[in-house]
């Protein structure tokens, strides 16, 4: 009997956490979205662009789809720049390529740019239709390439600004949990405030200071979104701090930022990862808020909140514009929603044995 | 009890303190100001504007001084009296300060005290802050009334098929935003249909129109908005009902219940779900923030006169005194809610004394 119970192979919380998980049928579905939405940020350039993938031009082969993938787009900075003549950004491709009998090019699936304005599809907004999937925006740009390269921004938004309000959540909440006393007093009240705060209006404040961007909507989002993390993170240190294992590394003359971040942070994040995941729902929510506002990234640059933006503006003009963002926005939302309730499940104890 | 009241009150000063030192100070550090914008907007000085003009503004508006001693202005009043300051062209009004019940006046083109501006000139039911308060209400009320009964009958049906489906619906309602949703209830019911209005909160001609004509008119433009700014509280009662409703149901004493051979109904009602209403006082203080704070992007769709929209005009044009006067009022929504909460905890619970 003892054998059987020691030759049973030793699981750790985090093993079990995540065999729990998998089980979760929906929460998989959701981490798969998130996934996609990953992928689809790394390869945009493959999937929708005003540049071929692979083409032969004037006799030379050029790849420049592909030397996209290592460019940040919609900035001057590259990594590596494209080949003459594809890296002018007047040259037109489409008409050089048609221009010369003898070359050929493998298109991506969708073969416009986020800012290629198509003139001759005749009247904008045009209509969904077998050229422009999803029709073209208010002055003729391809809206499922827009929605295409959107993809970065919220994906991006989630992780950055959830990332900063991670790093100052641990921290507050970790010094609040393990020191106690007047630390933990201090940064409760600057919890408080924060939390009573109407937080979008402080964003909206900061965002007048600060000038639009995406960068300046991760920071405030970041910056704001952090005291959910540091609750939790508060909680758990208060929890573990008289656990065997931490009053054996005191014993063992171990410094505190040791103890904190080496022995108690890993055992402690699995109730904060939870808190992540639905800051980043809520992040994606902000940025697309504050870009309908006209507060967050900038056009002509796309963002799922902008082309909700010019999609209600000409919402007599161009109802096909509404869905897709609202679509997309949903599914992000609602995965990462699913995702976090089902981890928020797997570490519950109370569901231990189902 | 009343020693709980006064200790909640104590902590909830610095707290106050806290979040309008931070409003202020995060308005006044950033660029652009009232004058200048208010000066271009007025037309009273062009690009060539005089500069003793804009000065005279700034010292109007106290802009000239420190920001925090127009902090302190703005918190306890400003002791010099407007001949003092020896303006006669400009509004007089000095700021009585926070302290004295006064959000001084308003920095936007109109000058108009901030009180009146949120509380309503005339009547307070066309004021901006009923006009966002209502719809709060209209959540909490409706929540009551529609997700509650909901999540306790999923709760007792657990795993049938209503209580599967109508959890998954509005699990997935819970992750639309509200003004994701807006969008496609506009086109739908308003322009391709035409049945609800969009724009603002009354008709063009509402004052020709007769009593019920009037009633009519209110209740199609409060429709959509009103459900915008609900659905996503329903969601949420729903779900924290029936999560509640289901750990109570396993409870002993509901068995003891069930034994002494009590009607299933009187023991859903009397005996379960009361135990669900402490978690769910909780949320009441929670929802009024974030309905408050999420009226500014529904309010701007929908056209609303309310006080997100007020927000939101306000930080555009570095109205100060506005955005202060919201903030203060919205912050202390929160405090008061939270503290509600608290308090119909002992009244709902016997178990819970404070001290």
């Amino acid at each position: 009997m003892s054998d059987m119970i020691i030759n049973r192979p030793a699981r750790s919380f985090t093993g079990i956490i995540m065999q729990r998980f998998r089980q979760n049928h929906r929460a998989m579905a959701g981490l798969i979205f998130v996934a996609l939405m990953l992928l689809i940020m790394i390869f945009s350039p493959l999937i929708a662009n005003d540049k071929p993938i692979i083409c032969k031009y004037q006799g030379k082969i050029y790849a420049p789809g592909i030397v996209e993938l290592f460019q940040s787009r919609g900035t001057g900075w590259h990594f590596i720049k494209n080949s003459a003549p594809f890296d002018k950004p007047w040259f037109d491709t489409k008409a050089a390529l048609a221009a010369d009998e003898r070359s050929w090019a493998i298109w991506p699936l969708i073969p416009y740019g986020e800012f290629e304005i198509d003139t001759d599809c005749g009247q904008w907004p045009a209509p969904p239709s077998a050229k422009h999937w999803l029709g073209t925006d208010n002055i003729g740009r391809d809206l499922a390439s827009r929605m295409i390269h959107g993809t970065s921004v919220a994906v991006r938004v989630g992780f950055i600004s959830m990332g900063i309000a991670a790093c100052i959540g641990i921290f507050l909440g970790g010094l609040a949990g393990y020191f106690g006393g007047v630390v933990d007093m201090l940064i409760s009240r600057a919890i408080e405030i924060v939390i009573c705060f109407p937080l979008f209006f402080l964003i909206l404040i900061i965002m007048v200071w600060l000038e639009p961007s995406i960068n300046n909507v991760m920071i405030v989002i970041g910056l704001t979104g952090w005291t959910g993390i540091a609750r939790y993170t508060r909680a758990e240190f208060m929890r573990i701090k008289s656990a065997d294992y931490v009053m054996a590394a005191r014993s063992l003359g171990f410094g505190n930022r040791r103890i904190m971040f080496r022995h108690m942070l890993p055992n402690s994040l699995a109730p904060v990862m939870v808190s992540i995941t639905f800051g980043i729902a809520g992040a994606i929510l902000t940025e697309a808020g504050l870009s309908y506002l006209g507060f967050g990234v900038q056009p002509p640059a796309p963002s799922w909140g902008n082309i909700l933006r010019a999609a209600f503006s000409n919402i007599n003009t161009a109802p096909h514009m509404i869905y897709p963002p609202c679509v997309a926005i949903f599914l992000s939302v609602f995965s990462y929603n699913l995702v976090g309730d089902a981890l928020r499940d797997a570490i519950d104890p109370r569901l231990k044995n189902r | 009890m009343l020693k709980y009241l006064i200790k909640r009150i104590l902590i909830a000063i610095p707290t106050l303190i806290g979040i309008t030192l931070i409003t202020f100070s995060t308005m006044a550090l950033s660029p652009g100001d009232p004058a200048m914008i208010a000066a271009q907007a007025n037309g009273k000085i062009s690009n060539s504007m005089s500069r003793e003009t804009y000065q005279l503004m700034r010292k109007e508006m106290l802009l000239d001084k420190p920001i925090m001693l127009r902090y302190w202005y703005w918190l306890a009043g400003h002791p010099a009296t407007y001949a003092q300051d020896g303006i006669t062209e400009l509004n007089p009004t000095r700021p009585k300060g926070i302290l004295n019940l006064d959000f001084g006046i308003s920095l936007g083109n109109d000058r108009r005290p901030v009180a009146e501006k949120i509380f309503g000139e005339k009547s307070f039911w066309q004021s901006r802050f009923w006009a966002t308060m209502s719809l709060a209400f209209l959540a909490i009320g409706s929540s009551l009334l529609l997700a509650v009964p909901i999540g306790i009958i999923q709760a007792v049906k657990q795993d049938s098929l209503f209580d599967k489906s109508s959890s998954t619906f509005f699990y997935a309602m819970y992750s639309v935003p509200s003004y994701v949703l807006a969008l496609p209830l506009i086109l739908v019911f308003s322009i391709k249909l035409g049945w609800l209005p969009f724009q603002g909160m009354k008709s063009e001609h509402f004052a020709e129109l007769s009593l019920s004509g009037k009633a009519l008119d209110l209740l199609k433009h409060y429709i959509l908005i009103a459900f915008c700014s609900s659905y996503g509280a329903w969601a949420y009662y729903s779900r924290f009902v029936r999560q509640n409703m289901l750990e109570v149901l396993r409870q002993d004493y509901i068995r003891t219940a069930r034994a002494k051979g009590l009607s299933e109904r009187k023991i859903i009602i009397k005996h379960a779900f009361r135990n669900t209403l402490i978690p769910l006082a909780t949320l009441m203080g929670m929802i009024l923030p974030a309905i408050v704070g999420g009226s500014v992007i529904l309010e701007t769709i929908f056209s609303w006169p309310g006080m997100g929209r007020l927000m939101y005009d306000s930080i555009l044009i570095r109205d100060y005194n506005t955005v202060m006067a919201l903030t203060v009022i919205t912050a202390f929504l929160v405090l008061l809610g939270t503290l509600l909460a608290d308090l119909s905890y002992s009244i709902i619970d016997p178990r819970v004394k404070y001290e």
